[in-house]
């Protein structure tokens, strides 16, 4: 407690002067109002006794010195000290915080309370700024410099992700934390922002192409209510066009599951709208996936061969493109017919008419390695002029080879994968067998690998990268990623991952999920700056129960 | 006349003060049955010790067997005594305490009756004796338009004072506020033994009755000038007005049991309802 007005010296004396003028006039012999009354007498028998006017005329002198004591007090001005502090203003950014049933979005509601509560700090405070969803982030390091705590508050953006409270409460544990969300988070004090729970949200989207059909898939869409009320929703696939729509009807809590066929693998879009519009959280009402199902892109070098081009166009979507020489392009598979490359295309080939250093004559298919390749291709009686006699390089394996052991069908891999037939097409009557389409479809299916499964995950989760490669988000901003790195993404969208040549696609789906505002407001605790209002404000009530007082005859 | 309106005193001319039994007095405009002198037989009474002999029915007497004396009706003058509270209480119902002595007295002397005024304070004040005849209706107002409010109260002086210059019975109106009730009711009894029919009008003052005192006061008594600091709140003020209530209600059990006819009237109460209609409902003024 410090005074600000009159000093302690100076009160002490105001205290003593005041107080023994006002015990002098009380002791002193009051003069009294005279009036004259008929009778006397019958006054004299109801008079007050003597020992209640000596009590009336104390009651009343305690009254004046503590009106006067209290206004001293007052204008001595005290006020409390005050202890800074250090607070972490811990700001919830997770996808209940992007719902709009505040002015703006509930985040935008917190920023403006953490604006205020910075304004608020006192000279000595400090506090720093973190925020959290699927994980905390600091945005600022502890300061008193109100612009860099306004700055770092500017700088929090909505993720997709759930906010995880844990995480969040064990990261400021011991701290003073004011914290600002929806989330309930243990703190000593909290702007609690939101209000209504009216939230329905895609809670899974994924699309799967068929293995013998890589231009259709099957897609599944999960949606749930996570509000108090029921729902009534149209549900929308779409690609450019609308594929699919349906009005659901959602119980509290409730969800449903749709499992949509033969839609076209393509890049799709899942959207939700109820019927009056009012989702509080937009935000999970819509989802991308991701389809790795993508036409074969081929080179073909070579200097024409219709039964190659025939068993090629096998394929309707294959993108065939034909060349005399290699040229680098984005392809999916190169292949060489009767001709060499200068130096290694760096893209999966095959080989027709592999060079060596010498040659076989007639060999035949006599060893077939067990691979889904050559499974149930009948080879064993294709004529064969001359096969090149080429050691097996390392790492390369005969996946068919004749009686003599002369390598006939070679899988390897140097910078990329390739297969390498020994003979060529015009030296066998292997392209005039029904097995020939098949091989050459399986051979490109091979060379082009697994596709890359479309992987999708829910913001915030982390999830591995095996390959490593270059991210590329929906805004077009890349992160590099080493092999293995353990990721988790907080905006929804559409990724690319790109390695090896390959682009592999990544859905990353909103993390629904309930937004109803969690425990209560705890707001600051308030102690008073100013005690003079206070002081005064007694004195004034004294002085109105004095006048009761002296009304009722308790004083004189 | 400032105490009594001309048109007022035309009302009072046509009124006249009623007494059971006129007293013994000269001849007026009052009838009074007395045994012997007057020229109308009003009839008979029994004998009493002291009658005069010349009036006993000797013809009754030989039929009955029994002494009766004969009366008549024999017109009379009536003894009006106005005993007028002066102490200092009175000093606020004063106005219409002369108010109601001025039209008493102009009554009674419009009518042929005597008038005779004794204020009194804490002794007999100066006495306005008998006056006889309209005529003198002037003096008497002057007369009691000279009295003050002053000093203490003693009716019992007073009635004493009268009965001492009293010969005759009649009518005697005491004006007084009665605050001092054993006097009162002692002077009363003076009067009644000097055949004087009390009729005490008593006044009261409404800031008398419910004062509206309040914080620590010097009270000063009027009359006798004694003072004294008393604190008066609502539950002292309660106990006052309680105090108030039983004087007043001892004052009129002895003016009850003394078959006195009493007036209570407020000192706000104009003169003329006072007269032409309390005392004249109440057989006072006829």
């Amino acid at each position: 407690m410090r005074l600000f007005g009159l000093d302690a010296w100076s009160l002490t004396l105001a205290l003593l002067a005041v107080g023994a003028l006002l015990a002098w006039l009380y002791l002193r012999k009051q003069p009294t109002r005279r009036r004259v009354v008929p009778a006397l007498s019958l006054w004299l028998a109801i008079e007050a006794a003597g020992a209640r006017r000596f009590a009336s005329r104390t009651t009343s002198l305690l009254l004046a010195l503590l009106i006067a004591c209290l206004l001293l007090g007052a204008l001595a001005d005290p006020r409390p000290a005050y202890a800074p502090g250090d607070f972490v203003l811990l700001i919830e950014r997770g996808i209940a915080m992007s719902a709009r049933d505040v002015p703006g979005t509930r985040l935008a509601e917190a920023k403006r309370s953490a604006h205020a509560r910075v304004d608020a700090l006192r000279p000595g405070d400090r506090a720093q700024v973190l925020s959290f969803a699927a994980q905390v982030t600091a945005h600022s390091e502890l300061s008193a410099d109100r612009a860099r705590l306004h700055a770092a508050i500017d700088r929090i953006e909505a993720s997709d992700a759930r906010s995880d409270v844990e995480a969040a409460e064990a990261f400021v544990r011991g701290s003073r934390v004011v914290s600002f969300g929806s989330a309930e988070v243990h703190a000593q004090e909290r702007v609690r922002v939101g209000s209504s729970d009216r939230n329905v949200g895609i809670r899974a989207f994924g699309v799967r192409s068929y293995p013998l059909d890589r231009a259709h898939a099957s897609v599944l869409v999960a949606v749930t209510n996570f509000g108090s009320r029921s729902e009534r929703v149209t549900l929308r696939v779409r690609s450019d066009v609308v594929l699919y729509e349906q009005t659901l009807m959602l119980e509290p809590q409730g969800s449903t599951t749709r499992t949509l066929d033969d839609l076209p693998a393509l890049a799709l879009e899942a959207s939700i709208t109820l019927a009056d519009g009012r989702d509080a959280l937009p935000a999970d009402d819509r989802a991308v996936a991701a389809s790795s199902a993508r036409a074969p892109r081929v080179l073909l070098v070579s200097a024409g061969d219709r039964y190659l081009e025939a068993a090629l166009l096998v394929d309707p979507a294959l993108t065939l493109t034909r060349a005399e020489a290699f040229q680098p392009g984005d392809y999916d598979v190169v292949i060489f017919d009767r001709t060499q490359p200068a130096q290694d295309p760096a893209l999966p080939a095959l080989y027709l008419g592999a060079p060596g250093d010498s040659f076989v004559a007639r060999p035949y298919f006599d060893r077939l390695q067990a691979t889904p390749l050559l499974a149930g291709l009948a080879l064993r009686d294709v004529n064969i002029t001359r096969a090149a006699s080429r050691p097996l390089g390392p790492g390369d394996r005969a996946l068919a080879s004749s009686a003599d052991g002369t390598p006939l069908l070679i899988e390897g891999h140097r910078r990329a994968p390739f297969l390498a037939l020994t003979f060529a097409l015009a030296e066998s009557d292997l392209a005039l067998r029904a097995a020939f389409p098949v091989f050459v479809q399986r051979a490109i299916d091979q060379l082009r690998g697994e596709p890359p499964s479309a992987e999708s995950h829910l913001a915030g989760e982390p999830f591995a990268v095996r390959e490593g490669g270059v991210l590329r988000a929906p805004d077009g901003v890349t992160t590099t990623l080493a092999p293995n790195a353990r990721i988790a993404l907080e905006r929804a969208g559409r990724y690319e991952l790109l390695a090896d040549g390959r682009t592999t696609p990544l859905a990353i789906l909103p993390h629904a999920g309930s937004i109803a505002p969690q425990g209560r407001a705890l707001p600051p605790t308030r102690t008073l700056a100013w005690y003079w209002p206070l002081l005064a404000l007694l004195a004034l009530l004294l002085l109105a129960f004095e006048q009761i007082a002296y009304r009722r005859g308790w004083t004189q | 006349m400032a105490l009594l309106e001309p048109g007022f005193l035309r009302k009072l001319e046509a009124l006249a003060l009623w007494a059971e039994q006129p007293g013994r007095g000269q001849r007026g405009e009052r009838s009074a049955r007395s045994a012997g002198s007057g020229v109308a037989f009003a009839g008979h009474r029994a004998y009493a010790a002291g009658d005069d002999f010349r009036f006993i029915d000797f013809a009754l007497y030989a039929r009955s067997d029994r002494l009766h004396v004969k009366q008549f009706e024999e017109e009379r003058e009536l003894a009006i005594e106005l005993l007028l509270d002066c102490s200092g209480s009175m000093e606020a119902k004063l106005p219409l305490a002369k108010q109601l002595a001025a039209a008493l007295g102009y009554l009674a002397l419009v009518h042929s009756d005597r008038v005779a005024v004794q204020p009194f304070a804490s002794a007999p004040l100066a006495r306005l004796e008998p006056l006889r005849g309209a005529r003198r209706a002037l003096l008497l107002l002057r007369h009691l338009e000279a009295l003050r409010a002053d000093g203490g109260t003693d009716l019992l002086q007073a009635a004493r004072a009268v009965r001492a210059r009293t010969r005759r019975g009649g009518l005697a109106f005491v004006i007084s506020d009665g605050y001092d009730v054993p006097n009162l009711l002692a002077g009363i009894d003076v009067l009644r033994h000097a055949h004087l029919a009390p009729v005490v009008l008593l006044l009261e003052h409404a800031e008398e009755a419910s004062p509206s005192l309040d914080g620590e006061l010097t009270l000063v008594d009027r009359e006798t000038g004694e003072e004294r600091v008393v604190t008066v709140d609502a539950r002292v003020l309660a106990r006052y007005r309680e105090a108030y209530r039983r004087r007043r209600q001892e004052l009129r059990s002895g003016l009850r049991e003394r078959h006195v006819r009493t007036f209570e009237l407020d000192s706000a109460t104009p003169i003329e309802h006072a007269v032409l209609s309390l005392l004249r409902r109440g057989g006072v003024v006829r």
